[in-house]
């Protein structure tokens, strides 16, 4: 087939937008003239193969644009705030145990001395709004392939969703938005078969609400696995094979990358559809057994490099493996679905569950042959060469010849405006009552902190048979982070949890701390110490300032956190553009999702036989509480559920919350904690009602022991106050325990009972909470009796 | 030349899916709805004869002890709905994915039909609903549209079969 010539020498820039527009190329002005005067010094136009490839290659999905660009903000100009921030801080801990950070496909830090731990969280939001089951199954499987393409082997799923009120009524949903329940089912239906017909545990995660997701619900994707140390390769060299493994390629996806770069409006129903795919995951199983036994066939893997088709397909991972050297490959020799696709429509396709590797020309015979055996196609369909282009043949007629680096270094960078200025926001008026058995009920009812066990049941967690901990603990309580032992021959686990809380979204910085708190303080309460970060920004359109301002506060506490807690970033993305306009394409009403920053934690401990679950273990052991209470009642959901608004969003001190971690680690260690949970969403109160259900046993507490800046129960009560865990404590240990706590915020607030009530006594001495368990539970596991 | 085969429960054994998506039409108060079954059903296209279907539906399609299987030629107006479903007096909708959507069912069965040493040239998956419920036409439209089948993936068709 002939290439297509789309004309842009001489053409107006009203007309080169018109051409980005009716291409759905979602290039800007001034990348459209970068396109133009590169190929009015070729004298030639490009050809569609050349325009959707760089359209491909420079799309804010690929080369983060925003994050790498220029942002002018308060008279001063930010150059890369992934560099200027995030990197930095991890270049400055400088880690001995980071085997290979925000290089490869997933990020990679040390288990033993034989193995690594792979680990990547990624988005996938807008394929889920469209079709949940298919989004946010790609998603997952999608996710998978990235740290199969590091050479691991997958052993956990971590997927964290994000959607608007379970109960929104139907005739308020604007037009083409599937109902909140709808996208949570589907989602989930989609997470679940993946996994679990991969044969890989699904075994954390969280579900979060807010009306702000009602037009664009979130799906965090993320993965840890496991590899051989001397196994990663990442060295294509000129002359070897391309070789393109596993599913066949249609026009799946098509557009999903630039489209991912757009905002979702109501046509994009009808106009997007080539964006939604459905995985197949019996076939990326085929792949990954075959890819592992080609990376165990001999000492070394019969491959030079291997990644993933994702986003962009082949364009974006052919280019990028070959970005230093070039490459040729041969669009027709791709095995295809249907026969009617166009060169351009085979070099960009997003067919799922395929992966490309690089293979030296003695080894294809050997590697075809696995794959074969796998039942899953493997084709060669190009070489490396050593000549720097990027040349592109179909039915040998030359459809593509760009220049890698004009590919990869020509994109124009942006620079961008923020703009931020701090609310001070100040506490709403609320009269104290002597009762608060109401408001913990609500708390417990409401969707963010309400029983996930209807999801939690769906997904396969024991799969692999490696989970230790998992994530409904003692009689279904919600488990703070899980641990998994990942090798036959060792007591080494890891432990993976998560940190997000978009209601403190007024505040990004203290936000962004918060989740660096809360995904460690999760880790430490089952075991988990020596963490590394990931970090996912869901954000709005960061061509508005106010947006990018909120960004750059947020990105900027993540340099501090990671700095504090010296607890350095490993791998991150972002999606941004997370907004639905209302009325159309140039509708001006938009809404914009809450900023949401999920921080994973993946930490390790050193015997998994000393992991600690959160669910009382007998009555009579002492309740401590590490950690300060203070008025930090902003963005809480006891303000939530009275329906009031305002005060100061939960702060971290860096450096007494790394202490607290660092000794709780020790005391579990020699065996002084029987549980352990944190406070997050509704605070003292939430946190100690779900040991005590999640254990069927009794808790008094009382108020006057806190550590506390409050004289008010409701604050002493849900304070969110970051840095805080309730520990109990093995009854003859107290004092061993508090040795080991030395130099930490300590205090002893109450004891185990055997009578199955929460008890609470307030500051003033009266009870203010006291509650049946059976009656708190019940309304827990109300919300989702789906 | 194509066949249409439609898998369903017997009397007595649960239906989850059918089940869930009652609970799904409930939720969005549409009409009243009294039980809703679902048939998987298979699109086999190629030269398959009646007898070999026959097989393919005992041997690999459904469980004999729990499911029934009925089948017929595929017609494009869905008229087949009437053959595979015996019900009377209820609403059925035929759902199905939009060509060139990955059907990993459909491509699996593919395999396994002719693992049977039957010929197939494709087969794909979808859905037959049974709804026994007093709904209008129009009602009915909104139920397959926002809780059976989603437009970005799937067609749907339905009628009333008396």
């Amino acid at each position: 087939m002939k290439p297509r010539e789309i004309p842009l020498l001489g053409k107006s820039d009203s007309e080169l937008l018109e051409t980005s527009r009716k291409f759905m190329l979602a290039l800007n002005l001034g990348e459209m003239k970068k396109v133009r005067d590169h190929f009015l010094k070729l004298g030639r136009n490009p050809t569609d193969v050349e325009l959707e490839t760089l359209a491909q290659t420079w799309s804010e999905h690929c080369v983060h644009k925003t994050f790498s660009g220029l942002i002018r903000m308060d008279g001063k100009v930010v150059d890369n705030l992934l560099r200027t921030y995030i990197i930095k801080a991890t270049k400055e801990l400088a880690l001995p145990w980071c085997v290979c950070v925000f290089k490869d496909n997933a990020g990679i830090i040390k288990f033993n001395d034989d193995f690594d731990i792979a680990a990547k969280v990624e988005t996938h939001n807008h394929p889920t709004a469209l079709d949940p089951y298919g989004g946010a199954g790609t998603g997952t499987g999608g996710v998978f392939r990235d740290v199969m393409g590091v050479g691991a082997k997958p052993i956990l799923s971590t997927d964290v969703l994000f959607f608007g009120p379970p109960d929104y009524p139907h005739e308020r949903l604007p037009e083409g938005v599937l109902h909140p329940k709808r996208l949570m089912k589907g989602s989930v239906a989609g997470i679940r078969d993946y996994g679990n017909r991969m044969g890989i545990p699904t075994a954390s995660g969280g579900v979060g609400f807010d009306e702000g997701y009602i037009g664009n619900p979130l799906v965090f994707a993320g993965v840890v696995g496991i590899m051989p140390r001397n196994k990663y390769v990442r060295e294509a060299k000129p002359g070897d094979m391309i070789l393109l493994a596993g599913g066949k390629t249609g026009r799946d996806g098509i557009h999903g990358v630039t489209f991912a770069s757009l905002e979702l409006t109501t046509e994009s129903e009808k106009t997007s559809s080539g964006a939604v795919q459905i995985g197949n995951a019996i076939e990326e199983k085929r792949v990954l057994d075959g890819q592992l036994r080609a990376r165990d066939a001999h000492e070394k893997p019969l491959y030079t490099a291997v990644t993933d088709c994702g986003g962009g397909g082949l364009s974006s991972a052919v280019g990028e493996m070959g970005k230093e050297i070039g490459v040729r490959v041969e669009l027709d020799k791709v095995p295809l679905k249907y026969m009617d696709l166009e060169p351009w429509e085979i070099w960009i396709s997003e067919a799922q569950e395929r992966m490309i590797l690089a293979v030296p020309k003695e080894n294809v015979d050997e590697t075809i042959k696995i794959f074969e055996n796998e039942n899953t196609d493997a084709t060669v369909i190009g070489e490396f060469t050593g000549d720097g282009k990027l040349t592109l043949l179909h039915q040998g007629d030359l459809v593509a010849e760009l220049d890698m680096d004009f590919l990869h270094n020509g994109v124009p960078r942006v620079m961008r405006e923020a703009k931020f200025s701090k609310q001070e926001m100040k506490d709403p008026e609320f009269r104290e009552m002597d009762d608060y058995g109401r408001d913990l009920k609500k708390i417990l009812a409401s969707p963010n902190v309400a029983s996930k066990e209807w999801v939690i049941r769906q997904y396969d967690h024991e799969v692999q048979a490696k989970m230790i901990l998992k994530p409904l603990q003692g009689f279904s309580g919600p488990g703070d982070a899980c641990v998994i032992k990942p090798l036959n021959n060792s007591w080494k686990g890891v432990v993976v949890s998560n940190g997000v809380n978009s209601k403190y979204c007024s505040d990004p910085y203290n936000m962004a701390l918060s989740a660096i708190d809360e995904a460690m303080r999760n880790n430490v309460c089952c075991g988990g110490r020596r963490m590394a970060l990931l970090d996912n920004f869901s954000w709005g359109n960061p061509e508005k300032p106010d947006r990018l301002g909120a960004l750059v506060e947020a990105v900027r506490a993540c340099h501090d956190g990671s700095l504090g807690f010296g607890a350095p970033f490993i791998s991150g993305k972002d999606s941004l553009y997370n907004e639905y306009s209302l009325g159309g394409k140039g509708g001006k009403e938009t809404i914009s999702i809450p900023y949401t920053l999920l921080i994973t934690a993946v930490g390790i401990i050193p015997d998994i036989r000393k992991a600690v679950s959160m669910d009382l273990k007998r009555a009579g052991n002492p309740i401590y509480i590490v950690g300060e209470t203070k008025s930090e009642m902003g963005g809480s959901h006891f303000y939530m559920v009275n329906g009031l608004k305002g005060g100061k969003v939960p702060g971290v001190g860096m450096d007494r919350a790394k202490k607290s971690m660092e000794c709780l680690a020790s005391a579990m260690d020699i065996g002084l904690v029987r549980s352990c949970h944190d406070c997050s969403e509704g605070g003292v109160a939430v946190a100690s009602a779900e040991m005590a259900f999640a254990g069927e046993l009794g808790l008094s507490l009382d108020l006057r022991k806190l550590v506390t800046d409050t004289g008010k129960n409701h604050v002493a009560l849900f304070s969110e106050s970051n840095s805080r865990f309730l520990v109990e404590v093995e009854g003859a240990k107290e004092k061993e325990f508090e040795h080991a706590m030395g130099g930490c915020i300590l205090s002893r607030i109450g004891v185990v009972t055997e009578d199955r009530r929460l008890v609470i006594t307030g500051l003033e001495g009266k009870a203010v909470i006291s509650e049946e368990i059976s009656g708190l539970k019940k309304v827990w596991k109300g919300t989702f009796d789906w | 030349m194509a066949w249409v085969v439609g898998v369903g429960y017997r009397e007595g054994s649960a239906d989850p899916s059918g089940m869930n998506v009652r609970k799904d039409i409930e939720d969005l108060r549409i009409g009243s709805v009294r039980g809703v079954k679902t048939l998987q059903t298979y699109v086999i296209r190629g030269n398959a004869t009646r007898e070999e279907i026959e097989k393919v539906c005992r041997e690999l399609f459904s469980d004999g002890l729990t499911q029934f299987y009925n089948f017929d030629t595929f017609r494009e107006d869905g008229s087949h709905m009437e053959r595979l479903v015996k019900d009377r007096g209820v609403w059925v909708a035929d759902v199905r994915f939009k060509p060139g959507v990955m059907d990993p069912v459909g491509l699996s069965s593919e395999r396994a039909i002719k693992i049977l040493g039957v010929n197939a040239d494709s087969v794909h998956t979808g859905t037959i609903f049974v709804i026994d419920g007093d709904l209008s036409e129009k009602e009915m439209e909104a139920v397959c549209r926002k809780s059976l089948a989603n437009g970005m993936i799937q067609t749907f068709s339905f009628r009333r079969i008396g």
